[in-house]
């Protein structure tokens, strides 16, 4: 879930032209596809069979995801032309999604968005039988994304990560002065008896209820994907006894918060708190930063390959699906953008320093601690989206 | 084909043309998104509002989305909040637009072009891109509180970011133009004889500003601040740049509806209503401008 | 030298006490244009004066210096003996009826008529009885609730003038009063506009470049052309005897006929010209051989089919162009010499005066006194 701030404005700007007209043609097509949803999929999943199609395949793919050679290999090995577009948040890709007829052959939806699309039949079955190197997939993280997509017949982790503390050490422990770090790391954030004392710093938060929601119910004991309003209450309660702490909402400028020191604790993205970790150390800045693992456990997201079921090319998109799940290719992924990838078969290729980053590579019992992907129905996430506002505006 | 010679006489094709355009890329898609907003959310699709039993048709409305954005003190709390960030605007804009714009029509008229030249020269560099250099104007540790704090003239960075202050500030900057040319259309037209003939009648250039010019140039004021204010009580990327938590307007609520929460219906609705709020105001403006004209 | 054409002083300004006093007045524009060349007059209360002159001839620059608009290059302003000169319009004493009126098209007639009253913060039931009374001088009560735009041309017209008329000023100014207004109508308010001036009793300086509006309204006028006066006196004055080509062409119609002096006696001359002699009963400062034009009004020439009795002052010629007006006619006819004679007649019948049509042989004569020699 990468996201810088500028291209998600402009795809913003985009998708708000493009609005009425994808309004207008989804509407004619609605019932035909909201009654037989599954019969859908089949079609679209039996076409391959029809024959030879033509050498072109079309993406749609988070910014910054992917390695240099990622897609020029794979052209050289197949002959196949590839078309790469990107996006930057889930959104703007499920909305897009909605509307139908993206022309996409592979899209790559977090996993909750992605189980949406699933139950609306926007993706098509998997065909395994043309993906050999299915093999090489970490069982572990296959089993988290089975609570989404059991038995795993659509989606395909790209690469994954999880929502956690970032810090600025040396910040933090100024601000802290003689109180120790929490024995829950979630504290940093959750319990006004820090905030109060961070607030001179700078606190960040995702401005994203779908990602915050889970850690927060957590944190207060309830269902990390609870139907029940009275659990959100009650984690909207606790969240605003921290309000007034609060600097910051945003999901795209915690990188260039955190390393340019205006803000010393974030709660987001471990792969972002790596990279301006990275930047900081490439600029010789004085910040120190640091991305935490919480015993309590974060919330694991993946991004996941899926093929929608419109798809013109879907037997190409299970070639680039196959070519991914190559250990060398995967593990180009992963040095490029520091996201950890869910292939066995890439470990030996990913380099020490990613490796041995035990915020990047968690220990089997910490990825056992994360929250897993989950997701929840339309009348919830209102809810959601609803409190969140309201913690935001701090009213 | 005489039909369509017919069709093609000057006259109505003239009419025609900006009947057309009005119909299809205004009346149409408004109206687009009425139906949506009188439909429910499925899962990942819109209701059809007319189903079919025994062969004959139903129509459903669904007026929830509505009931629900009078029910929610969030939906009206954001309006007002849009509205009166747009307000605060326009009034700026205007105050600032004014004076901008007489001193345009009143230059030398071999200057005039250069000035509008100045006016339209921040357009050719995207809009994006200015506002994020505000942000970097602005922030904490941005070019204003360096320059300041270095100049020692405060020792603690101003707090300009992320708050009403920022976001007032990027909509007026962002809006300006759109209040000066209008204005300057206005201004230069003025028959500068009504201003001689003001001060024939003893009337000191302040006083035949405020009794000729402003009055006379309500038409340029209407037009301007009306160019101002729509775009502004929607405005959803300034906000969401430069604005905080608490400056919250209904372009992000909007937001909210059509992609966090998935529910299409009630972003029509959502926006459905800030035309009406913007639209029924304008339309009794209107009304009474031409009442008072007949008079 | 009897009687010369007058010169262009101002004789009757001695005699009556003067309100306005324009002294060597001079302004120029952008350096090297000169609109107004060194200008001076005096304009006597209750007076009408009119500045007449075509279009470029700096009338309108004359009277905007008066209003105040616009700042002499050079040269003073006088009002009732105090130098307004560099005084801003907004404090002179002075009023103005703009062309085409510049009524305020944002407020309605009885706004637009107070609007100089309220500057002056006079009390409230003052201004209105002031309005009120102006508005019936003008005959516009029915219309005092009005916008500008919903009245005829002669109504803003007379609420341009209530307007200039209501601060009581000690000179209004009208520059071209009736310009704005179609013929039929204008000799209607031309006398309107006259009455209710001379009932208020108001000093004016009026511009116009209708030689006719002139005569009417003016008891007194300045002929402008190129920024300088070419004659200032009455109406009769400069029409009967003009001192120039110039101002002979521009008021009313004229017949030049170019012309040496061959007598010179102190009671009269003689002029040769080509197609005639004429002698004329008064003496003229100049002398024998002198060339000189003399000026013939058409009005002033007779025409006739017989021949006339005597060798002076009679032409012939063909009838080449009759102009029928219904009150009168000009006849159109052309000299041997290749010249083109007007005559004006009276149709004082019903049948045309002399039976003359087109190709007719015919003659023209005049009376002694009917000419003005002029020498430059």
């Amino acid at each position: 879930m990468k996201l810088s701030n500028s291209k998600y404005l402009l795809s913003m700007a985009v998708i708000g032209a493009g609005l009425t007209l994808a309004g207008c043609g989804e509407s004619d097509k609605t019932a035909a596809d909201a009654s037989k949803p599954a019969a859908s999929t089949e079609v679209a999943a039996a076409a391959p069979a029809a024959g030879e199609e033509e050498k072109v395949l079309n993406i749609y793919n988070w910014s910054d995801y992917l390695a240099e050679d990622t897609i020029p290999n794979f052209e050289k090995e197949t002959g196949i032309k590839v078309r790469y577009d990107i996006f930057d948040s889930n959104e703007i890709l499920h909305a897009k999604m909605i509307a139908k007829n993206t022309g996409y052959d592979i899209v790559v939806p977090s996993s909750n968005w992605g189980k949406m699309q699933i139950d609306g039949g926007l993706i098509q079955k998997l065909d395994k039988s043309k993906l050999p190197n299915w093999k090489n997939l970490d069982p572990t993280v296959l089993a988290q994304l089975a609570q989404l997509d059991p038995g795993n017949e659509h989606l395909v982790d790209w690469l994954w990560s999880y929502t956690t503390v970032g810090i600025n050490v040396d910040k933090v422990k100024t601000a802290l002065g003689d109180m120790p770090m929490p024995e829950n790391t979630w504290d940093l954030v959750f319990d006004p008896k820090y905030t109060s004392k961070l607030k001179s710093c700078g606190i960040s938060m995702l401005d994203a209820p779908s990602e915050v929601f889970p850690i927060a119910l957590r944190y207060v004991h309830k269902p990390e994907f609870s139907l029940v309003e009275a659990d959100y209450k009650a984690a909207f309660d606790m969240l605003m006894k921290v309000r007034p702490d609060i600097k910051r909402f945003n999901s795209g400028g915690q990188i260039e918060d955190l390393a340019s020191g205006n803000i010393c604790v974030a709660l987001g993205w471990a792969g972002d708190f790596n990279l301006a970790r990275k930047r900081s150390i490439e600029n010789k800045s004085e910040q120190h930063i640091e991305a935490l693992v919480t015993k309590m456990g974060g919330y694991m997201f993946m991004d996941t390959m899926a093929i929608p079921a419109d798809a013109k090319h879907p037997n190409n998109a299970h070639k680039f699906i196959n070519y991914i799940l190559e250990g060398k290719v995967h593990a180009g992924l992963t040095n490029a953008v520091t996201y950890a990838n869910p292939n066995k078969a890439a470990t030996p290729f990913v380099s020490d320093e990613i490796k041995n980053n035990k915020t990047i590579y968690l220990s089997d019992a910490d990825v056992k601690n994360l929250i897993p992907p989950g997701n929840v129905d339309n009348a919830t996430r209102r809810i959601e989206t609803r409190l969140y506002t309201q913690f935001k505006t701090g009213t | 084909m005489n039909m369509l010679k017919n069709l093609f006489q000057g006259n109505k094709l003239v009419i025609g043309i900006p009947y057309g355009w009005f119909l299809l890329l205004v009346a149409i898609p408004l109206l687009i998104v009425m139906k949506i907003s009188l439909s429910e959310m499925e899962a990942t699709s819109v209701s059809n509002m007319i189903s079919w039993t025994n062969g004959l048709p139903t129509l459903k409305l669904n007026f929830a989305n509505y009931q629900f954005i009078f029910s929610d003190a969030l939906y009206v709390k954001t309006y007002i909040s849009s509205i009166k960030y747009a307000l605060i605007t326009t009034l700026i804009c205007l105050a600032i637009g004014y004076p901008f714009a007489y001193f345009m029509a009143r230059a030398p008229k071999h200057v005039q072009p250069t000035l509008l030249m100045l006016i339209m020269l921040p357009f050719w560099t995207s809009f994006l891109l200015r506002i994020y250099a505000w942000k970097t104007l602005l922030v904490s540790n941005g070019v204003i509180n360096n320059v300041l704090m270095s100049l020692h003239v405060i020792n603690a960075p101003l707090e300009m970011m992320n708050n009403s202050f920022s976001l007032t500030i990027g909509m007026v900057y962002s809006y300006l133009p759109f209040m000066i040319l209008p204005l300057y259309a206005n201004l230069s037209k003025l028959d500068l004889r009504y201003l001689e003939a003001a001060a024939d009648l003893g009337t000191s250039p302040f006083k035949a500003f405020w009794l000729i010019t402003v009055p006379l140039s309500k038409a340029g004021i209407i037009a301007g601040s009306m160019l101002v204010f729509i775009p502004a009580v929607g405005e959803f990327v300034i906000p969401e740049l430069l604005g905080g938590p608490d400056t919250l307007m209904i372009g992000r609520v909007l937001w909210d509806e059509f992609f966090s929460n998935n529910d299409w219906p009630m972003a029509a609705a959502v926006a459905v209503v800030m035309i009406a709020l913007i639209l029924v105001p304008m339309a009794i403006l209107n009304k009474a401008e031409a009442k008072l004209e007949e008079a | 030298m009897a009687t010369a054409p007058k010169p262009q002083t101002d004789s009757k300004a001695i005699t009556k006490e003067v309100l306005l006093r324009v002294e060597g007045v001079t302004k120029i524009y952008d350096g090297t244009v000169k609109a107004v060349d060194n200008v001076s007059l005096t304009v006597n209360k209750g007076e009408i004066f009119g500045l007449l002159g075509g279009s470029g001839c700096g009338k309108s620059t004359l009277l905007r210096m008066m209003a105040g608009f616009e700042k002499p290059t050079k040269g003073k302003i006088f009002l009732d003996n105090q130098d307004i000169t560099d005084l801003p319009s907004y404090q002179r004493p002075i009023n103005m009826m703009f062309q085409s009126y510049a009524l305020f098209p944002h407020l309605s007639v009885w706004e637009n008529v107070a609007f100089g009253l309220k500057r002056d913060n006079m009390p409230k039931d003052e201004i209105a009885k002031r309005v009120d009374a102006m508005l019936t001088l003008a005959q516009l009560n029915k219309y005092a609730q009005r916008k500008p735009h919903q009245l005829s041309g002669g109504q803003q017209q007379r609420v341009a003038l209530a307007r200039s008329l209501a601060k009581r000023p000690k000179l209004l100014l009208l520059d071209e009063p009736l310009g704005a207004l179609d013929k039929k109508l204008r000799e209607t308010t031309q006398l309107e506009l006259v009455n209710i001036i001379e009932e208020v009793g108001v000093t004016c300086v009026l511009v116009t470049h209708d030689q006719e509006e002139a005569m009417t309204m003016a008891s007194r006028i300045a002929v402008m052309s190129e920024g300088y006066f070419l004659q200032i006196g009455e109406p009769d004055v400069i029409y009967e005897t003009p001192n120039s080509r110039q101002v002979a062409d521009f008021i009313g119609n004229v017949n030049m006929f170019e012309g040496e002096v061959i007598v010179d006696e102190p009671d009269h001359i003689i002029v040769k010209c080509d197609e005639c002699t004429h002698y004329v009963g008064h003496g003229f400062t100049g002398n024998k051989g002198m060339a000189v034009g003399v000026a013939l009004r058409p009005e002033k020439i007779m025409l006739s089919k017989d021949k006339p009795k005597g060798e002076y002052n009679w032409a012939e010629g063909v009838v080449t162009e009759i102009v029928y007006f219904g009150d009168h006619t000009t006849y159109h006819l052309k000299t041997a010499a290749g010249h083109v004679i007007k005559a004006q007649e009276i149709n004082n019948t019903r049948d045309l005066s002399c039976g003359l049509t087109w190709g007719d042989h015919a003659y023209m004569h005049w009376g002694d006194l009917a000419m003005i020699v002029l020498t430059h």
